[in-house]
């Protein structure tokens, strides 16, 4: 049976993992040092990864405005550090991506993204909006279809797009990067893939936890993020870290729908209130952005960064409290918004994530309108959100402790909310250092033969198992166990009881995939199943309760900065997880 | 995805979404199938009749992310179809009036007396 699985063998001196947007920036910048680069992707690249319906802000350093202000990369990384990490981060890291992001845009806008406004007042008429930092540092910009035009200019600079392949191993020599093997989600056949240096570009794992409404897949985030990147990376033998600060179930909903609307104070911003069920104001509505205001006077960034620390804990309503105090259901509510605010509101949304089709839907069929409707919000209730703190550990250079392995965007941790500007800063960056390292590297060092058959078995007994288990099903029981023992209560006990139950799941799966594409699900579970284990096992490790990037250890109600103020890395050695605690100096 | 199992035939159960996440209009749809080559979760295939609205397959798996509708090059052929439960509901704030997406809006008030 083994030699009906077709092998595609590709050979690339630069292979990207995963093309959303820190692997086609990758893919564009390596492309400039006159090396072979390809990029696998598991869905397509135009449609891909978290920018694949659209984003339409990132933060950015900006040249032009802030040091005019007296405002410094230095405050940005401050405000970032102690705002959204509560110290817990790489500093030079986040320096690397607030000092790179703005000539990123730049890139951006040359590959045919509008940043330019005409209601703006700013000097280079960019409308900039307040997010994650003390002084407005947002950009506004047209992202419905960037990943389209990054496919567009990857394309137009000669980068070859493999979509549809699912990569599932990391193949090393020495320590040293070979090449990585994968599935055609859509011919059952095998992709063989040498290369002289890897760049990791996949994401987080978003699809472990059940959504509150059952309904398979109401999470902001693409399904498609699987933790496949952390998953190889363990079995390739690297540390990763900080995998405790996985975020459980909940997550902000327009009604019960997961559409990435944001709440006040975000997307939302400039024009919404919440209100209770009898009109009473829960959260204040906001000034409408003023365009031409940042800039006109200086800013004190200590004073100003204090104030903005102190508003932000004031502005968290307690909204678990209050729904059990009978004060709910709560409304998102824009009817006292002026024209030009909806008008703004309703850009916003067109360009970033899925809720631009869901409004239309509902302006269009049910009459809905923002001036008159005020639409039901269901606020996460969660203690932990910590968005993208986990992952590989890379150096400046974007490098692993592997050779010639790199990583960008997503699967890097140690800087929360790093985010697109994370994505395409590092991205550009791994690129730049993965076709330097191909350029110096004569040889491919070859495929492994053994692992390459390994992959084949796999295939094969799943292909053929005819009494194994749908992955779904598998899914639903992994996403269980993540609920239940590794949600907002997380204690000793539970989690030592997750990690056993977990182990039987693991030991009694036997897989059953019909055709290819049930084959990437069930490589996808797999996946999920291995981050699982890696984030109860690190959630039982951190003994404390973290505020920022909030972690709750119900049994260690208290904040251990003495002991825990470290990154929790965590590798396979030996058949064995090794934990380090690597302080934060 | 030219399976070699296109002979077999499966029972799938039944999934707790739309059984049509997303709805073709054959009048409008060219079938080019830029849906099928777009979609991130990989629910659909070109349909074998040339020019037809491609099938929906894995209805289970759509994330409703609507990448087929916005990359679609005809309007009005691609609609989807939000599960039920997505389905948000609103109040008006001159009436107080409650409104339900797909219902007779607003909503009746409910004739059974208090017990």
């Amino acid at each position: 049976m083994n030699s009906q699985i077709k092998v595609v063998p590709i050979e690339t001196d630069v292979l990207i993992i995963g093309g959303g947007l820190a692997g086609c920036m990758a893919a564009i910048k390596a492309r400039e040092y006159g090396v072979r680069v390809t990029i696998a992707e598991k869905a397509n690249t135009v449609s891909s990864g978290c920018a694949g319906s659209g984003i339409d802000h990132m933060w950015a350093y900006l040249p032009t405005i802030h040091p005019e202000i007296g405002w410094s990369i230095e405050d940005l990384v401050e405000d970032h550090s102690e705002g959204m990490s509560g110290g817990l981060v790489d500093k030079d890291l986040l320096y690397f991506v607030a000092s790179q992001a703005f000539d990123r845009v730049l890139d951006l806008e040359k590959f045919g993204i509008n940043f330019r406004y005409k209601d703006s007042k700013l000097p280079d008429g960019f409308r900039v909006v307040p997010q994650f930092h003390s002084v407005p540092d947002a950009l506004n910009f047209d992202g419905r279809y960037i990943k389209k035009y990054l496919t567009k200019e990857t394309k137009k600079r000669g980068v070859t797009i493999v979509n549809r392949v699912m990569i599932t191993d990391l193949l090393t020599t020495d320590g040293q990067v070979s090449g990585a093997l994968g599935i055609g989600t859509r011919d059952e056949e095998i992709y063989s893939f040498s290369a002289k240096s890897v760049v990791f570009c996949t994401g987080r794992v978003g699809r472990l936890s059940k959504a509150v409404t059952g309904v398979w897949g109401n999470s902001s985030s693409p399904l498609t993020e699987t933790g496949d990147g952390r998953a190889m990376a363990l079995r390739a033998g690297l540390p990763l870290i900080n995998m405790e600060f996985f975020p459980p179930p909940n997550p902000f909903a327009m009604g019960n729908c997961e559409v990435n609307l944001g709440a006040p104070r975000n997307t939302l911003f400039p024009a919404g209130s919440i209100t209770g069920p009898n009109g009473e104001v829960i959260v204040p509505r906001t000034e409408f952005y003023d365009w031409d205001k940042l800039g006109r006077e200086k800013v004190d960034p200590a004073e100003t960064r204090k104030r903005w620390l102190a508003e932000r804990r004031k502005a968290k309503p307690q909204y678990a409290k209050l729904h059990k105090e009978g004060k709910s259901p709560f409304y998102l509510d824009l009817t006292d918004a002026t024209d030009e605010e909806v008008e703004y509101v309703e850009w916003s949304i067109s360009n970033e994530g899925r809720g631009y089709r869901f409004l239309e839907y509902m302006k269009k069929h049910e009459d809905f309108n923002f001036r008159r409707d005020k639409i039901e919000f269901t606020p996460t209730t969660r203690g932990m959100a910590s968005t993208a703190s986990s992952g590989l550990m890379v150096n400046l250079d974007m490098e692993t402790g592997i050779g010639g392995l790199f990583a960008a965007g997503d699967d890097v941790g140690g800087v929360p909310w790093k985010s697109a500007p994370g994505a395409v800063t590092m991205g550009w960056r791994a690129g730049e250092m993965a076709a330097n390292r191909a350029s110096t590297q004569k040889e491919f060092l070859g495929v492994d033969g053994e692992r390459l058959e390994a992959l084949k078995a796999l295939c094969t007994e799943m292909l053929q198992g005819g009494r194994g288990h749908h992955w779904r099903e598998v899914e639903l029981a992994v996403q269980n166990v993540m609920d239940y023992y590794c949600g907002d209560v997380r204690t000793g006990s539970l989690l030592s009881r997750g990690i056993e139950r977990l182990g039987h799941i693991k030991a009694e799966v036997s897989y059953n995939a019909t055709n290819a594409h049930e084959l990437m699900r069930c490589m996808e579970v797999r996946s999920l199943a291995e981050n699982a284990d890696l984030i109860m096992r690190s959630s039982l490790e951190r003994k404390e309760t973290r505020k920022l990037p909030s972690f709750v250890r119900t049994d260690f109600p208290e904040q251990d900065d003495l002991n825990w103020l470290a990154f929790l890395s965590v590798r396979l050695q030996d058949g064995r997880l090794r934990f380090e605690r690597l302080p934060i100096t | 995805m030219n399976t070699k199992r296109d002979e077999e035939v499966y029972v799938f159960p039944n999934a707790p979404t739309p059984t049509r996440p997303v709805i073709f209009d054959p009048d409008h749809c060219n079938g080019c199938n830029k849906c099928v080559s777009v979609c991130i979760m990989d629910i659909l295939l070109p349909n074998p009749e040339k020019g037809k609205p491609p099938l929906v397959v894995f209805p289970d798996e759509c994330w409703y992310d609507a990448c087929c509708e916005l990359h679609c090059p005809e309007s009005n052929a691609i609609r989807l179809n939000y599960p039920l439960m997505w389905k948000v509901p609103w109040k008006r704030k001159e009436t107080g009036d409650y409104h339900w997406v797909g219902e007779k809006n607003p909503l009746p008030p409910n004739p059974k007396p208090p017990v």
